[in-house]
């Protein structure tokens, strides 16, 4: 109490807290729709303005964004034998949709080895970082031509006849497994200690906390990751086109772009990448949303009701 | 096994020892809780009570001494600490739900995974228990969306549900409003009136005093005095004891 009043510098009077605000704060605070509506008018008008001040805009645009081609590209030529867009497209979903699966339950073991503490373990640990250290340092592009020219020499019964389409499966799966796998053992990493101690604590066994306790939770921790990595996994299937004797879409359009030398096929293969990938993450984005408000703001889950024992609260004493 | 005679211990603490790196927690405790007996450990923060009831869950490993639990020796490398947690509930001080379930589904973990009761039935008896402590309703709910005082009583409730011998209780109002704390405790005083041994490690003087068979008080890892409520806080005989309450009384909470 001795200080206060004794030194002018931080006496009341002194104490400033107005500072002037500026005419695009009062702006915001009146017409916040108006200021955000002409935000994004501005940046998209200069976007646009770069590109059709640019001196080559007229030729980008006939050799990326052809009408005619690009039909052409997305219908498909029975007379020049060039399969339409839409139909090689279809395998890129195709083996999205295989991997993904494919990917999401392999990578559970792998992260659970990686974790594991136990002496009898120590092999597949090994193996099993060996493979992680492996997978996610090759590049995509060179583990495809290694499994597309090298594995068809090796002379293995299974592995050396297989189609260009399961190669192509198994280079996505064999990547982007160790990928995944991280994912869960960060979302493991995450979970506080204390719910381990508290599973322990109701009497379950280790492998039953892992499934009841750790895996669930880190499955909601890995979420928003985990959608990362399937946008990422459905854009490299147009690496594995790069294998022979497989037509996806972006070997397709490298065939339609060799015949006419108009590169309208590739705007029309990122197109349809673009048309699966961007509802994916949107659709992702709800998911997490809403279930951190289940949890949180809270509608009770979904299930069946429990009826209260007649018995229940009589034998209150 | 040889029948235990009926006075004989729950639970036998023989010099029990626990280091963590070069800092011995506890050095040579000695206690032992007999059935029905509500037993308070009391001690400033650090003195070992919370890692004392760690190793009597075998949530930690002891660097000497032993515990005899149920007639067995815990440190026989047969003794798995899974099948002692069937036996011996804990409730922690940050109630340690699991947000990812439901508060039915927190309750009923342990009964179907670990004991094997089928689901109609483990629901049927944690509504029960629920219900009994005024939280059916919140039965379907997600343990966030409950307040410290109720997550706490759910807690206590999954480790009720298990129907154990023994219930370690480690500072369970310490995270909470004053407010609340009286709630968790009515639970506690109820349990205790329906016979169930307790162990539990506590700032709540009040509570500890007009409930506890025992309360013994820790300091630097050793079990300084173990008495009836009425003789520790009145006649204290060990000078450290009378400090510490001396400074709890000075700090009001006495």
């Amino acid at each position: 109490m001795r200080r206060s009043g004794a030194d002018g510098a931080t006496s009341p009077a002194n104490i400033t807290l107005r500072r002037p605000r500026s005419a695009l704060w009062r702006l915001a605070q009146r017409a916040p729709r108006l200021l955000s509506i002409s935000s994004a008018v501005v940046v998209l008008l200069a976007i646009a303005a770069v590109f059709i001040f640019s001196s080559g805009a007229r030729e980008f645009l006939s050799t990326f964004a052809n009408p005619t081609r690009m039909r052409q590209a997305f219908f498909g030529d029975p007379a020049e034998n060039i399969t339409p867009m839409w139909q090689a497209f279809l395998k890129n979903v195709l083996l999205f949709c295989l991997a993904e699966p494919l990917v999401l339950l392999l990578a559970l073991p792998v992260a659970l080895i990686r974790n594991s503490r136990s002496p009898i373990m120590a092999g597949p640990r090994l193996l099993a970082t060996i493979y992680v250290d492996a997978a996610r340092g090759l590049p995509l592009i060179l583990v495809v031509f290694a499994v597309f020219f090298g594995f068809p020499i090796l002379g293995i019964p299974v592995l050396s006849t297989m189609t260009a389409f399961q190669y192509g499966l198994l280079c996505l799966v064999f990547s982007y497994t160790a990928y995944v796998s991280e994912v869960y053992r960060a979302g493991v990493m995450s979970i506080p200690h204390t719910q381990l101690l508290a599973g322990r604590a109701i009497g379950l066994t280790e492998l039953q906390v892992t499934r009841f306790v750790t895996v669930p939770q880190a499955l909601r921790f890995a979420l928003a990751p985990l959608i990362n990595d399937f946008v990422s996994l459905e854009k490299d299937t147009a690496i594995v086109g790069t294998g022979a004797g497989m037509i996806e879409a972006f070997k397709a359009a490298s065939i339609d772009q060799s015949i006419w030398f108009n590169d309208t096929s590739y705007t029309v293969a990122g197109l349809l990448f673009l048309a699966v990938c961007v509802p994916l993450t949107r659709y992702a984005d709800r998911l997490i949303r809403k279930d951190q408000q289940r949890r949180l703001a809270g509608q009770p889950p979904r299930r069946r009701r429990v009826a209260v024992p007649a018995t229940a609260g009589s034998e209150h004493s | 096994m040889t029948a235990l005679e009926p006075t004989a211990a729950l639970v036998r603490c023989e010099g029990v020892v626990k280091r963590f790196g070069d800092r011995a927690v506890l050095r040579g405790i000695d206690l032992e809780v007999a059935p029905h007996a509500v037993v308070c450990l009391i001690g400033a923060s650090g003195s070992g009570k919370s890692t004392l009831l760690r190793c009597l869950a075998m949530l930690e490993e002891l660097d000497g001494g032993r515990i005899i639990a149920f007639g067995q020796d815990l440190s026989d490398p047969e003794v798995r600490g899974e099948l002692l947690r069937r036996h011996v509930g804990m409730v922690f001080q940050s109630f340690n739900l699991f947000p990812h379930r439901s508060v039915l589904d927190n309750v009923t973990l342990g009964p179907r995974k670990a004991l094997g009761t089928p689901k109609a039935e483990a629901e049927e008896r944690a509504m029960t228990l629920l219900d009994r402590f005024g939280l059916a309703d919140k039965a379907p709910e997600y343990p966030d969306r409950l307040s410290g005082g109720q997550q706490q009583r759910v807690a206590l409730v999954r480790a009720i549900a298990m129907e154990p011998r023994l219930l370690l209780l480690d500072e369970i109002t310490s995270a909470l409003d004053p407010e609340l704390v009286a709630e968790v405790l009515d639970v506690v005083r109820e349990l205790k009136a329906e016979g169930m041994t307790m162990l539990l490690a506590t700032h709540e003087m009040g509570f500890a005093r007009d409930a506890a068979t025992t309360v013994c008080f820790l300091a630097d890892g050793e079990i300084v005095e173990a008495a009836p409520p009425e003789q520790l806080f009145t006649d204290p005989s060990d000078e450290r004891t009378r400090r510490f309450l001396r400074r709890l009384f000075d700090a009001d909470r006495l």
